[in-house]
């Protein structure tokens, strides 16, 4: 990988730019975003930081996640270009947050005691934001380095990793170690949620229905059958623990966390191997598929036969794999999950316009079809720059009609990037502001109860959005809330005021995306004040930048004057995953 | 899904006249179901209030009355479409709600009760001998026009005047944390008080004397019901599930959902047979015709 750059190299902008209805409008997200925040966090913490919620939590496993994650966009929407205010507002409730369920009881070491990584992943996705937003923060660094030293095998008190085995020892883990035997205790109040889906396994003995889950006797036989079956040993949903690691690789840069990352996913691709390409969704503690589910390779805990279904094993190797790149420079790790979408693809079938995959892997074999998800592509797609990726993103542009919903709203992107929907960039921050406003008004009228409020009610109520943020100014996906880091092309530092993000007034609209290049347009809607700012390869300084328009780079970053009123297109070419991946933020700004 | 509007369900009523048609109040606002859950439970209004106390006019089904949290009380002439605050409560957390007489009554946390005689556009206290305003239950007696009893913080008040006058009973269930009150639907007579921590009280003549249940309940008792089918059932919900009492109160048994840590309302629709026991609380709203035996869901299951 390349050296980090040395001098500085300018662009100057100085061509008159009325300012577009997309960067006016961008920047009066940026604005209604930073008083949202700060509405947000006084309205549902209290004074200490922690959450106003109820005098004692009796949730079992379930713990904090749901909390730090209604609060994760505070330090994205700084790292972005919004209020440092923010940042310092989300360090302040990650606090409060780390000692409330401290006292409940579910936190342990400021890390949650025992919890599954699909839950670990969506609290600590949160937690990755404030690497970028600060690097220097001393407590925070030092927290990375100890939650990934429960992973990692080098923590004796969370003896969580088998590095013989090369395996997680449980489903459940965290900083009390892996959980080898779970009780009914540990499913409350969760098991209220999960009557409203099918049951686990078909063979419980006795148990025919989902509200099985609600009856006390049969909530205990539920339980055993898993405990005995899904307790022990690893599972693919474990891969999402690969960017806790890769954060403290990016504080610190230890090897070790490197090694772990791709020896981890490594283990992963074996078995997969091993059992003619499918991912096997458990592995026994004796490193065995199978071992405590009747020899079968499904049936694992958010494995093929779970509810939502293989969707969890591909989302968990495409997190693991954007990591694996990050910390790599190679797009070999995507082979993973481009190899079971592309296993599942090859048992759809046409449904009218669209191609119906199963959902699911269980003894009837492939079922529950339903129209196919695309946002894997995407997803991929934006990593690997592979033909194959893109072959898929068109043809399901084509089988979708231009209508797309949740997750795959991704393709109205990819189709503003081909250079369709020219509307689009107006139209999705249009779509954010009304978000905004829509979670605005319950804000300003709450008036609910505390003690009746679930976990998941700040992640209801957090009006922060970033969507249409992060896809046009950075040219990133929304991060998939199940722990995911930032991944973009560009990055930007305000270099007048040492600050991650757009400078106040200057905004961003990444056009086109490709392998060796982006376009941006940047405009100062300031008309009486010049900007400079910093544009970075990659959130972590991944990506050699070679040129930015005319002017040669050759660095991770480089400086761009904007005169008052001015604005330009350039494009960006670059060498991806050229550099080491780092928090830190380029020297100038130091 | 399944739980009306997401959180625990503090409040449910029933339509007098169609069974499937059920009202939840939930931590997100109110919650109409047409289809006994089924139909996945859609919020119809006060987000963010958390309605906690639900009342539906018997003879004009559509106008219901919600007490609320900390915003007082909101009223519905639409069958829930529309909604507005009515009169001005000096407080306004409101945690009963009661009809008799053609009035309507509210009992709140610090404020004691209210009475509206004209569908709430305006209130007025009620609190004449009643030392205790902190009002967790108000029960009307369904014959005795303008008898109600308040459970508060301090033991169990009654009026036979509509409110006009409140009084204790120093030799019955006083000096004790009273969360809920039910009133025997074949005998008004009968009434039982949920108390904590001395458990269920049980008086056979309207409040004058009281018998303690021969097997306390050490749980946190928090919301009792009456099966109209068979009176001497006695269902009680607390911090560790539902009991059920066979003997009117004498002894107690558990009636499942050991794991609910918190049962805000039991609520009991006598037009099936057997009679349908409604829970409120923690996973939603749940339901069971066989006396806890099993209890089943009332949102639709995902495919």
């Amino acid at each position: 990988m390349a050296a980090a750059p040395a001098l500085a190299t300018t662009v100057h902008i100085t061509e008159p730019r009325p300012a577009p209805a997309w960067a006016v409008l961008e920047r009066h997200l940026l604005t209604v975003l930073n008083r949202a925040g700060e509405k947000f966090v006084a309205t549902y913490t209290n004074p200490d930081g922690t959450l106003r919620w109820k005098e004692r939590y009796e949730g079992g496993m379930n713990s904090s996640d749901d909390s730090y994650e209604g609060f994760r966009h505070l330090s994205m929407v700084y790292v972005l270009g919004g209020d440092p205010q923010l940042d310092t507002r989300h360090r302040w409730v990650w606090e409060g947050i780390t000692r409330m369920f401290t006292r409940y009881g579910n936190i342990y070491r400021e890390f949650d005691s025992n919890w599954d990584w699909m839950h670990h992943g969506e609290g600590y996705t949160s937690f990755y934001t404030l690497g970028l937003a600060n690097p220097r923060d001393a407590k925070f660094r030092a927290r990375s380095e100890k939650f990934a030293r429960m992973f990692t095998g080098e923590d004796p008190e969370s003896p969580n990793y088998d590095p013989e085995r090369n395996i997680m020892r449980a489903v459940m883990n965290g900083s009390r170690g892996p959980k080898m035997e779970w009780t009914t205790r540990d499913w409350i109040p969760t098991n209220g949620n999960l009557t409203y889906y099918h049951l686990p396994y078909d063979d419980i003995p006795g148990v025919t229905k989902s509200a099985g889950w609600i009856n006390d006797e049969q909530f205990a036989v539920i339980v055993k059958t898993m405990s005995d079956r899904m307790a022990k040993g690893d599972v693919p949903i474990n891969l999402t623990a690969t960017p806790l690691i890769a954060d403290a690789y990016l504080y610190t840069g230890g090897g070790q966390y490197k090694r772990w990352v791709t020896r981890y996913i490594e283990g992963w691709e074996e078995r997969t191997r091993a059992n003619n390409g499918i991912t096997p969704d458990n592995v026994g503690l004796s490193g065995r598929v199978g071992e405590n589910m009747n020899g079968n390779w499904w049936g694992g805990y958010y494995g093929w036969r779970w509810p939502r279904g293989g969707i969890d094993v591909i989302r968990a190797e495409i997190t693991a794999a954007k990591v694996a790149q990050l910390l790599t420079g190679e797009a070999k790790w995507f082979d993973l999950p481009r190899s079971q979408v592309e296993l599942v693809r090859k048992q759809g079938r046409a449904e009218g316009r669209a191609l119906h995959v199963p959902q699911r892997y269980d003894q009837r074999g492939w079922n529950s079809w339903a129209p196919e998800p695309g946002y894997p592509y995407i997803r991929m797609w934006l990593h690997t720059f592979d033909h194959r990726e893109w072959r898929e993103i068109e043809r399901i542009i084509g089988e979708r009609g231009g209508r797309y919903s949740g997750p795959e709203q991704d393709f109205e992107w990819m189709e503003f990037l081909s250079g369709k929907r020219p509307d689009y960039p107006v139209r999705a921050l249009t779509r954010d502001l009304g978000f905004v406003q829509e979670k605005m008004h319950h804000i300003l009228n709450e008036h609910g109860d505390p003690e009746t409020w679930v976990d998941s009610k700040w992640s209801d109520a957090q009006p922060l959005a970033t969507d249409a943020l992060l896809r046009l100014t950075v040219g990133s996906v929304p991060i998939d809330v199940r722990g995911e880091m930032l991944h973009c092309s560009l990055r930007y530092f305000d270099a007048d005021r040492k600050r991650a993000g757009l400078p106040e007034g200057v905004a961003a609209l990444i056009t086109r995306i490709e392998r060796d290049a982006v376009d941006v347009e940047l405009v100062n809607t300031n008309l009486f004040e010049a900007r400079r700012m910093i544009v970075q390869g990659g959130a972590y300084g991944e990506h050699q930048i070679l040129k930015a328009g005319a002017v040669g780079v050759n660095a991770a970053w480089f400086e761009v004057r904007l005169e008052p009123g001015a604005g330009a297109k350039l494009t960006v070419s670059m060498k991806r995953y050229a550099n080491r991946p780092s928090y830190a933020w380029p020297k100038v700004l130091e | 899904m399944g739980s009306p509007g997401g959180g625990e369900t503090q409040a449910i009523a029933l339509h007098p006249r169609d069974p499937l048609v059920i009202f939840a109040g939930a931590a997100k606002g109110l919650c109409k179901t047409v289809k006994g859950g089924l139909d996945n439970w859609p919020a119809v209004g006060l987000e963010s209030l958390s309605p906690r106390a639900l009342l539906v006019d018997t003879l004009s089904p559509d106008v219901i009355y919600a007490g609320t949290h900390e915003s007082g009380v909101y009223r519905s002439a639409d069958g829930g479409r529309t909604w507005k605050s009515t009169g001005t409560l000096s407080e306004p957390k409101v945690r009963a709600i009661a009809a008799s007489g053609g009035a309507v009554y509210v009992g709140t946390d610090g404020g004691g009760v209210f009475r509206s005689r004209d569908g709430g556009l305006h209130w007025e206290e009620v609190n004449h001998g009643l030392i205790d305003k902190t009002v967790r239950a108000l029960v009307a007696d369904p014959r005795g026009r303008g008898v109600l009893y308040a459970g508060t913080w301090h033991g169990v008040y009654k009026s036979n005047d509509g409110g006009a006058s409140w009084k204790a009973n120093p030799e019955g269930v006083y000096d004790v944390d009273v969360t809920a009150l039910a009133i025997d639907p074949t005998n008004s007579q009968i009434l039982y008080a949920a108390t904590n921590p001395r458990g269920v009280f049980r008086s056979t003549d309207g409040g004058a004397t009281w018998r303690k249940s021969d097997q306390p309940l050490t749980e946190h008792l928090t919301s009792m019901a009456i099966d109209p089918h068979q009176p001497s059932h006695v269902y009680v919900g607390t911090r560790a599930g539902v009991f059920r009492s066979t003997d009117s109160a004498g002894t107690w048994h558990r009636a499942g959902l050991a794991w609910s840590n918190m049962s805000w309302t039991l609520v009991f629709d006598g037009r099936t047979n057997p009679a349908t026991l409604y829970y409120g609380g923690v996973g939603g709203v749940l339901k069971t015709t066989n006396g806890g035996k099993w209890w089943d869901t009332t949102g639709p299951v995902r495919p």
